[in-house]
């Protein structure tokens, strides 16, 4: 590093960060530096999770664990060295993990899971427990995961062999910066009185062409210039009022397209090139962007939730803000059926200071809609006993600009899937009536069933982890997936996939891969960091890998 | 149990294969890193690393094989160093260097059985592809952008390669939306960074990829007035330890330059005149202000504080620049800074430059952090994306050991956890494509006697069954029918090396053959016999017809665009090139006109082409373009 630091240099902590800033920024990293991780079994994959939650710098993490290291982790596990033989997995791969990162904590036990659950209760208890979210690496037998407590939110994960699966269970989870594609919404439909009027000021002599400098008319680079929201907003205005037609905005597909005509013909062609930029941009916009403002169905989950209508003095901010966004949402005063405007407009070809003009008009009406908001959240706030300026309109101002991108994720319990209640049933059974249901990954799902039951049967054993013949595990393992099967009330006959998988799954003998190690720590990492920033969309609840094809299966189980 | 019981259990016979291979990694970055873990642990035999990068404090936030301790240090030397400790079966061989240096060449890549790449930039990418197939060396090509990704297989006659498909070409700007009428934050940026900064602190003959200085009549005289303000800043420059050089800088590009083009009234018929600012008042203003908040890169600075940065980094890198000048011995170059956006001095004064400007011109000013974005280029990068992409490359190469194409995948990895990633059968080399649906020679040859026409009569005429009408190019056109300049030159002179790639575009009307390359190898050949080896006689296929042009099965034109470029240009030149070889001028016409599809791209090549024919022409590295998002 340099010897002096410059006047301008952001602290190092900043610097070595800066490339993750700019996917979940300061509010993001601070939940993950805010984040403690607890990690039962050390294993390959649990390290390589661990690794990928240390290096950006998550606030503390523990290792739990019972074994002693021996040759055959050195091939698997990284953070193994020579000198760990013979010692504490939990302590050696804590103290290597931890130098990954001076910032990260690290910590650990040497225990396992079983006992941890009867000998130090409070280690996972809701209310006393240090971790904010639980590692467990397979294999755990049934009993002990569903002692699991289900307000800590748990990534279960299995990796054997080229194959791993990741099942995530926690408590609802709500999602303000999902990340979409794009926030903008241009409520070309749904215009306002000053976006109407800047449209009609800006198109005043559109069809005027100017004959000398100062007349009326518009000059071709002036015209040629005219943003193309503008245009969009004064063609569908021309649209409705044509005297052939209803008086509608354009709405089926056929209209659409004659109405992208209408827009086209009205380009000037006699200027340089032949065809103007901004009437491009207009035409190529219609489909995409001429449509009804609507709320989203991820958006009428979130409003419609019950916490957002009981919202009480031990709500989060989420709910009270969400409820407020409902009042100005259903307020004909207010939103009336419109959500808060985002506020944000596309680049388009336009002078600077049309576009800025333009985007002041869109700017002004979001910060407005905020602004109502926020009076709705200061309403709620002294009706539940906080403090009305409690919540910042920075934060509301951010909750309004995705407010058609909320999400609430209800993540099942181990204990609804496990006990193969009826819409466990429902979703196995629509897998397999799928047209790709021979390739789909819920095949695979039915041999790693059956490899939870072989491995709770069999305290903690992996069917092939044994130096006995292979042949009775598989036997044993395609009873269970048959009998797993039946419970669900599916064909009793193992599909081909699930066979092959049961047969992988028995060779391996509960082994680990490296580099399939590897690769679940990065996929389950990602899943925790979208978890733990509350930002992206995380999978719910189950992702299957499957290494031999390169495939993974999502599914809600 | 041993070391290697799990991968002996779950890879059978495959595990075997896996400790003969003698694998080379590209690229020792975030991808690198986790590649090479993988590597070592899975138990490739040998492993060689190639980076020319030194590690920097923004990489410790994935690429984990490297600490504190190791900045500034090679990436290579030190991934090696970290990951050997992990396996001591495993062969490692680290190249503090660039993979396009001279030793690494043909022969080198034929003695891997799989190349990965894990690069972050374009003309890297395209360089290893290239010797990929010239090898016939199965790579694994990759690339991560936040929470995306990508995994590609590619091998010669089997896949597509990198160069299949359409690569973007990054964006550049009008000479004139940059230095006369901006529009956007962008344009300020491109401003402070390509021009002022350069202008005070670089080489200002150096010409960015990011500006096309594209004349014509219209900006002509505009153009004009440019290049005389440029010169006047360069003689402010030689004020640099003068107490006043910030204001007079200021006073320069901030007032008289604006003030000169508020006058130019055409310009400003239909666009917001900009409106020079008042040094005066300003730093007036500025003296209530601390120099600290240069660090608070979140918010949006004011006009005082902005000017605030602007002056006292203007300072730290005068001071900068004085010291270099004190230390430099006679007879070295002068000494040049550059800009970098992890160095915050230059980072801080592109940033208040560039909001200047913008404020200047009425265009929204932008936070530090923004324009660090948006001057350096930054790809957002995590270890999570990374470690799934290494993995995935890892699992292709358990294919590709196999020779199992079939099965082997193309994949990309999404943020959506709907789909974490999703992956599909590897496609079929694309028939048009000028990088890999060629046919390949090589010929030894002793460059420092044999010349083109050896080349063009020996080998491609007699030898091949060429006609008259046929281009040679490197990375330059070296001579077609209109042009034999370089006929008796040695090639030597005309830059040929220990190897050399030479294209070979067949022109003829009827039925061209397809793209022949010819890897030229040094040799020394017996002085009283011929200076090149002749190949056996083998026919070229033919082109296949009606190429379909643009985008689906478009190509990157390499060869062509620099073949049209250069047609462009002795056209322009009034067709000096025609030496009567019976080339009727309509034909000439009749080429000209397929011209026009690739035009815009074509033309900055011609320029680029006309003015630096020495260097490399055209370098399309990602790092140092903008993107906009």
């Amino acid at each position: 590093m340099a010897a002096s630091t410059p006047s301008g240099a952001p602290s190092s902590k900043e610097k070595k960060y800066d490339r993750q800033l700019r996917l979940w920024g300061a509010n993001g990293q601070n939940k993950l530096e805010s984040a403690h991780i607890a990690l039962f079994n050390a294993s390959a994959a649990g390290c390589e999770i661990l690794k990928n939650l240390i290096l950006p710098g998550v606030g503390q993490f523990t290792v739990i664990d019972d074994k002693l290291v021996e040759e055959a982790d050195l091939g698997a596990n990284f953070f193994l060295d020579e000198e760990s033989l013979g010692k504490p997995r939990a302590e050696r791969t804590a103290a290597l993990l931890g130098e990954l990162n001076p910032d990260v904590k690290g910590n650990y036990l040497v225990d396992s899971l079983s006992n941890t659950l009867s000998a130090k209760p409070e280690l996972l208890n809701p209310r006393s427990t240090p971790f904010t979210h639980i590692v467990i690496i397979s294999p755990v037998p049934t009993p002990l995961l569903l002692q699991i407590p289900i307000e800590i939110p748990v990534f279960l994960v299995n990796c054997v062999g080229l194959l791993f699966t990741l099942r995530i269970s926690a408590p609802l989870h709500t999602i303000v910066e999902a990340h979409p594609e794009s926030l903008v919404d241009l409520r070309l439909l749904n215009p306002w009185p000053e976006l109407s009027a800047l449209a009609a000021e800006k198109t005043k002599n559109l069809e005027v062409q100017q004959e000398m400098d100062g007349d009326e008319g518009m000059s071709d680079h002036e015209h040629g210039h005219v943003p193309y929201l503008v245009l969009l907003l004064k063609y569908l205005d021309d649209w409705k009022r044509r005297p052939e037609g209803d008086g509608t905005h354009p709405s089926s597909y056929k209209e659409m397209t004659a109405f992208r005509s209408f827009v086209q013909d009205k380009m000037r062609t006699h200027v340089p090139g032949g065809s103007e930029e901004n009437y491009e941009e207009a035409v190529a916009a219609v489909l995409k962007h001429v449509r009804k403002a609507e709320v989203s169905e991820y958006a009428k989950t979130v409003l419609d939730h019950p916490a957002c209508a009981n919202v009480t003095s031990e709500s989060t901010n989420f709910w009270i803000i969400a409820k407020a966004v409902k009042q100005f949402l259903e307020s004909p005063e207010q939103g009336n059926g419109l959500l808060p405007l985002s506020g944000g407009i596309p680049d388009m070809k336009a002078e600077s200071s049309g576009y800025v003009a333009l985007q002041n008009v869109y700017k002004n009406k979001a910060r407005h809609d905020a602004a109502l908001v926020q009076k709705n959240v200061q309403s709620i706030l002294s009706s539940i006993g906080r403090e009305p300026s409690s919540i910042s309109l920075e934060e509301i101002e951010i909750f309004c600009r995705h407010a058609n991108f909320l999400r609430a994720i209800s993540f099942r319990p181990f204990s609804a899937e496990l006990s193969t209640d009826e819409f466990h049933k429902k979703v196995v059974k629509d897998a397999f009536e799928s047209w790709d249901a021979d390739s789909a990954l819920i095949n695979d799902y039915v041999a790693f069933r059956a490899f939870q039951e072989f491995i709770t049967q069999n305290n903690g054993r992996a069917p092939g982890d044994t130096e006995g013949p292979l042949d009775e595990d598989t036997v044993e393992m395609q009873r269970l997936a048959k009998a797993y099967l039946s419970e669900v009330g599916c064909s009793l006959e193992l599909a081909e996939r699930t066979e092959n998988i049961i047969g992988e799954l028995v060779r391996y003998g509960g082994a680990e891969l490296h580099n399939t190690a590897s690769l679940a720590g990065g996929l389950v990492a990602q899943e925790i960091i979208k978890i733990i920033t509350q930002q992206y969309v995380p999978g719910n609840n189950t992702i299957l890998f499957d290494g031999i094809s390169s495939k993974t299966g999502t599914y809600v189980l | 149990m041993g070391r290697d019981t799990n991968p002996r259990k779950s890879l059978g016979s495959l595990h075997g294969r896996i400790k003969e291979a003698r694998v080379l990694m590209v690229g020792a970055g975030g991808i690198g890193c986790e590649l090479l873990k993988n590597l070592v642990l899975t138990g490739f035999g040998e492993i060689h690393i190639v980076d020319l990068d030194t590690i920097d404090l923004s990489n410790l936030n994935r690429q984990f094989l490297f600490g504190m301790q190791h900045i500034k240090k090679s990436k290579a030397m030190v991934a090696k160093e970290t990951a050997g400790k992990f396996n001591p079966n495993v062969k490692l061989e680290a190249h503090h260097a660039n993979i396009k240096d001279h030793n690494f060449n043909v022969k080198w890549f034929k003695t891997f059985d799989v190349v990965f790449n894990a690069l972050d930039n374009l003309d890297a990418r395209r360089h290893v592809n290239k010797m990929c197939l010239a090898a016939d060396v199965p790579l694994i090509e990759s690339g991560t952008t936040g929470f995306n990704g990508q995994v590609q297989v590619i091998k010669q006659r089997t896949t597509e390669c990198y160069d299949c498909t359409h690569k973007p070409i990054p964006k550049s700007f009008p000479v004139c939306t940059i230095r006369s009428t901006p529009s956007q934050p962008i344009h300020c940026i491109v401003w402070a960074k390509s021009y002022l900064f350069v202008e005070i602190f670089g080489t200002s003959e150096e010409s960015s990829p990011e500006v096309d200085p594209s004349e014509n009549d219209e900006n002509a005289g505009e153009i004009a007035n440019l290049k005389r303000e440029a010169e006047e800043l360069k003689n402010i420059r030689e004020k640099m330890a003068s107490p006043d050089f910030a204001a007079t800088i200021f006073g320069k590009v901030f007032a008289a330059d604006i003030d000169r083009l508020r006058s130019m009234e055409d310009m400003w018929k239909s666009r917001k005149l900009p409106k020079a600012l008042d040094y005066a008042q300003i730093s007036e203003e500025a003296e209530k202000i601390d120099n600290s908040v240069a660090k608070n890169d979140q918010k949006v600075w004011t006009l005082a504080e902005n000017y605030v940065v602007f002056a006292d980094s203007l300072q730290r890198l005068a001071k900068r620049m004085l010291e270099l000048k004190a230390s430099v011995k006679d007879g070295e170059a002068a000494p040049i800074l550059a800009f970098d956006k992890d160095d915050e001095d230059t980072l801080d004064f592109v940033a208040a430059s560039a909001n200047l400007r913008s404020l200047i011109f009425g265009i929204d000013s932008k936070s530090k952090f923004d324009i660090k974005q948006m001057a350096g280029n930054i790809i957002p990068a995590i270890a999570t994306t990374n470690a799934i992409t290494a993995g995935l490359c890892v699992l292709q190469a358990f294919k590709v050991l196999r020779e199992d194409y079939k099965t082997a995948r193309m994949v990309f990895l999404s943020r959506s956890a709907d789909r974490a990633f999703s992956s599909e059968k590897l496609s079929p080399p694309n028939p048009n494509c000028e990088v890999c649906s060629v046919t390949r020679i090589t010929i030894e040859a002793d460059v420092s006697r044999a010349t083109i026409g050896d080349l063009v009569d020996k080998v491609l005429r007699e030898q091949l069954g060429y006609g008259e009408e046929l281009s040679l190019l490197t990375k330059e056109l070296l001579y077609d029918a209109d042009y034999d300049d370089n006929k008796d030159t040695p090639l030597s002179e005309i830059g040929f090396g220990e190897e050399t790639f030479v294209t070979i575009v067949d022109d003829d009307e009827e039925e061209p053959r397809i793209n022949l390359v010819i890897v030229v190898t040094n040799t020394a050949l017996p002085a009283d016999g011929e200076p090149i080896t002749v190949p056996e006689k083998f026919e070229i296929p033919r082109k296949l017809k009606a190429i379909p042009a643009g985008n689906g099965g478009g190509t990157n034109g390499l060869a062509n665009g620099l073949k049209r470029s250069h047609e462009d240009l002795i056209l322009a030149a009034g067709g000096e090139g025609a030496n009567g070889n019976g080339n009727e001028p309509e034909q000439k016409k009749r080429k000209v006109d397929v011209i026009v599809e690739n035009r815009d791209v074509n033309v900055k090549r011609a320029k680029v082409f006309e003015e630096k024919k020495d260097d490399d022409i055209i370098v399309l590295d990602d790092d140092g373009f903008i993107t906009i998002d």
